[in-house]
């Protein structure tokens, strides 16, 4: 067993994982934005980014050197659609999630979250879809696991 | 003023990266020379692909700021909000159908 290829999976998720939750601290922060909390708003913002780009690069190194193998695996077994609809979705949704992360601090740097309204709708709208995108990859990729799983079983 | 500028560039920026990157999956999908040529410049195709969106959203980003995209095309916060949560949405759409019927 290839313990840095386990090591690079589970960093993968659990920096996902955390960039969720920042996603969730800071929209919790915007909703009550303050005087007192502009500047946590704004570290939260950077969190998420940075939560979110790690994930990226690490789940997306792990894909290009060590999938090769879990995909066959997938393909030949009982659940192909893990790979051919579940992964190919992940993989690509993951720009999205990740142009989305990067904007993120630009619009939180660029607004008065405190005396406008719709920009803190902006920071919002942002925020939930990284919480909706970053909750979908995380499902779809215990889906992928199960999918080697069950191609594993079936051998 | 100048705050909104690089606001509104760069999310009109984000959302038209999401539509052409969900443009380019089903292009590359169906074109296995494009998929070829994107395997062969940075060794898989999903690398290059990353590139591409990247750069593209960098540079449309500098440039809606630098041609003042928010004045011309009068974009608000609120206006903003929908094109940011649209192209997202459009974009999901598009790669999960393909793959869903592909």
């Amino acid at each position: 067993m290839n313990i840095f290829k386990e090591l690079l999976l589970f960093s993968h998720v659990a920096f996902g994982v955390m960039g969720i939750l920042a996603g969730v601290w800071l929209f919790v922060e915007v909703l009550n934005v303050s005087d007192q909390n502009k500047t946590r708003i704004l570290r939260a913002s950077l969190t998420v980014s940075f939560l979110i780009s790690l994930s990226y690069l690490i789940g997306g190194y792990w894909y290009v050197f060590f999938y090769g193998p879990d995909k066959a695996i997938i393909k030949s077994g009982v659940w192909p659609w893990a790979h051919g609809f579940f992964m190919e979705t992940k993989e690509h949704l993951f720009f999205v999630l990740l142009l989305l992360s990067i904007y993120l601090p630009v619009a939180v740097f660029k607004s008065d979250l405190l005396t406008n309204k719709s920009s803190r709708k902006l920071v919002l709208t942002i925020t939930g879809l990284i919480i909706i995108i970053g909750l979908v990859m995380e499902g779809f990729g215990s889906v992928i696991s199960a999918g080697v799983k069950m191609g594993l079983i079936g051998r | 003023m100048e705050n909104n500028r690089v606001k509104f560039g760069f999310g009109l920026s984000v959302a038209t990266t999401a539509i052409l990157s969900a443009i380019l999956v089903v292009a590359k999908e169906m074109n296995t020379v494009l998929k070829g040529w994107m395997k062969e410049f940075t060794g898989h195709h999903w690398v290059t692909h990353g590139i591409l969106m990247l750069v593209f959203f960098l540079v449309l980003g500098f440039i809606l700021t630098k041609y003042k995209a928010d004045e011309s095309l009068k974009l608000n916060d609120q206006r903003m909000s929908l094109i940011v949560g649209g192209g997202t949405l459009l974009s999901a759409i598009i790669i999960a159908g393909f793959y869903l019927f592909h």
